[in-house]
């Protein structure tokens, strides 16, 4: 594992140690949070399939209908009997809070309250088929929209757990282990100059020593030397 | 007037011809056959087979384009024949009525929809974009005019486009009421009423179905009819639908309308019913050696025959199963 170039100083350690233990802590908390993601996630995939299934139910037989009507009206006819809509919707959008992930809302109001007034065409030229592909249309609106907005919670919720994954991926196996080795880097080379310092320092003692054994040695010489020059027979 | 002096043996010749063309219609037995053709391609050799011009292509658009020509081909050659020349209109008044509604929708949504207008009414689309630009209605008749000016008057104050469906759609019966009455035929006459009293069983149902209330009702039912409107207003249950339509030819209809609002069988059903039992009625002038008759009878045929065809043109491109198109398929006239 590639450490990071540092200089092998304390103070560099103690900055490291520093930012390994933030790193450790990000990691718990970044682990936490892509947990609790992946959980929810879950949860509306699953409500998300459910939707699914039975809004292309509906879709579908609204399509069938919508075919059986076009097969006993003429094109023309079908379009015009649907060019002027009756019913309009307000859409409200707004967003709620996921873990940090801001999903959008969807909220519609219809124009009228009554559920007859979707079918903005007369009587005499449209097949009654019509009537029944129109309001499986109108009652599959709001789940459509509640898929819309579910299927984009979980877009968002699986873009951000990537984010997470990665992140979490990148403090594991990259940032602390990275840190740790120059941590330890750091110590052996503190402790490898420590050594170093040690032996110098036993070196210069032994040396010391020798040259005051040797200076004791020169001392003792020279006061030998006197001594014999003291007791010299005199002539 | 015309009417006075055409008797039925001024139609020997157009009777003999159009009788000679009948045999030309697609019988039930063949659009059965088209529906469990292996392919669509199979379906629409067998319509070549049967004196249909060649499809170019197996999509919707090319077979509505043959549809339309089949329409006009029918129309002007009885046209050709009668020696009324009014006699197709009573079929053609709806195309107006048609792209009256198209013309004024898009005056309020503000778009081009030239492309769903149908060039086949008694009056070209250009003429009738015409007098809507220029307010002139001089050349169409009161029925008309007024409802156009009541369409326009309703729609700019409710914005409703229903309103303007049901406006026009009374008018368009009233124009053919009183077509059938210019023409002088009882024949016709009776069967625009008969269209009249299946119409209104038909939306009764419907509205009943949706929860409309009364007063939608009687907006939309449409006068003329043998069945009097104030039959059918008020609480109409089921088994009031029945009896008011029990003496009618349209008991059977009404029966499955019934159904219908229990909610035992489709507005498919109904619309069927109803279809069938004027299909019969127009059945009898096969019947009839000479007079205007075959040729009325003949014209609704061919109109029946396309929606037949459009019926199994689609339900194969949809993939329906054959079974589920033959169940849709009307009467046929011969």
């Amino acid at each position: 594992m590639a450490r990071l170039n540092v200089n092998p100083t304390r103070m560099e350690q103690t900055r490291l140690k520093r930012r390994l233990a933030t790193a450790k802590r990000g990691h718990k908390l970044l682990k936490d949070k892509r947990d609790e993601l992946m959980r929810q996630f879950l949860e509306i995939v699953r409500h998300n399939l459910q939707l699914r299934k039975k809004v292309e139910g509906a879709l579908s037989k609204a399509h069938r209908s919508f075919t059986i009507a076009s097969a006993v009206m003429s094109p023309e006819m079908l379009e015009e009997a649907l060019m002027y809509p009756k019913q309009s919707v307000a859409l409200e959008l707004s967003t709620k809070n996921i873990m940090s992930v801001n999903v959008p809302v969807y909220q519609f109001k219809m124009k009228s309250d009554d559920p007859a007034e979707i079918f903005p065409y007369g009587f005499a030229t449209t097949s009654g088929e019509l009537d029944d592909a129109v309001l499986a249309l109108s009652q599959t609106l709001q789940d459509m929209l509640e898929l819309a907005q579910s299927e984009k919670t979980a877009q968002m919720l699986a873009q951000e757990i990537e984010k997470t994954r990665r992140r979490v991926n990148a403090l594991e196996y990259v940032m602390i282990p990275q840190l740790v080795e120059t941590i330890k880097y750091i110590r052996m080379k503190l402790e490898e100059n420590e050594r170093g310092n040690t032996s110098r320092l036993m070196k210069v003692k032994d040396m010391m020593l020798e040259e005051q054994r040797q200076k004791n040695i020169r001392q003792d010489q020279e006061a030998y030397e006197a001594h014999c020059l003291n007791f010299e027979p005199k002539q | 007037m015309a009417k006075h002096t055409i008797k039925d043996t001024d139609y020997l010749y157009a009777s003999a011809r159009i009788k000679s063309m009948e045999k030309n219609l697609l019988s039930r037995d063949k659009l059965e056959r088209m529906s469990e053709a292996k392919t669509l391609e199979d379906a629409l050799k067998l319509l070549g087979e049967s004196g249909w011009p060649e499809i170019a292509s197996p999509t919707m658009a090319a077979v509505e384009e043959v549809l339309a020509s089949r329409r006009s081909e029918a129309f002007a050659l009885v046209r050709s024949l009668a020696p009324d020349k009014r006699l197709p209109d009573v079929f053609l008044i709806k195309y107006d009525y048609h792209n009256l509604k198209v013309l004024l929708k898009s005056e309020v949504t503000g778009e081009n929809a030239d492309a769903l207008l149908i060039d086949a009414g008694r009056f070209s689309c250009r003429q009738l974009k015409t007098m809507l630009a220029e307010d002139s209605f001089s050349a169409m008749n009161k029925n008309m005019a007024q409802s156009i000016e009541e369409a326009r008057d309703v729609l700019a104050r409710t914005q409703d486009p229903q309103l303007l469906d049901l406006i026009l759609d009374k008018a368009m019966f009233a124009d053919m009421l009183e077509m059938a009455d210019a023409l002088g035929l009882r024949y016709l006459r009776n069967y625009v009423i008969l269209m009249i009293d299946s119409v209104n069983l038909r939306l009764t149902v419907r509205l009943r179905r949706m929860g409309k209330g009364l007063e939608v009702l009687r907006y939309a039912l449409i006068p003329g009819g043998d069945i009097a409107i104030s039959r059918l207003l008020g609480d109409v249950t089921p088994d009031i639908i029945e009896n008011v339509y029990h003496t009618s030819p349209l008991a059977a209809a009404a029966q499955a309308g019934a159904q219908a609002l229990r909610g035992e069988a489709s507005l498919s059903a109904v619309d069927l019913a109803c279809d069938d039992v004027l299909l019969n009625y127009l059945k009898s002038a096969r019947y009839i050696a000479f007079g205007a008759e075959p040729l009325i009878g003949y014209l609704a045929a061919v109109e029946a025959e396309l929606t037949a065809v459009r019926t199994v043109i689609t339900g194969r491109l949809a993939g329906l199963a054959p079974e589920m198109i033959t169940e849709r398929l009307r009467e046929t006239y011969v």
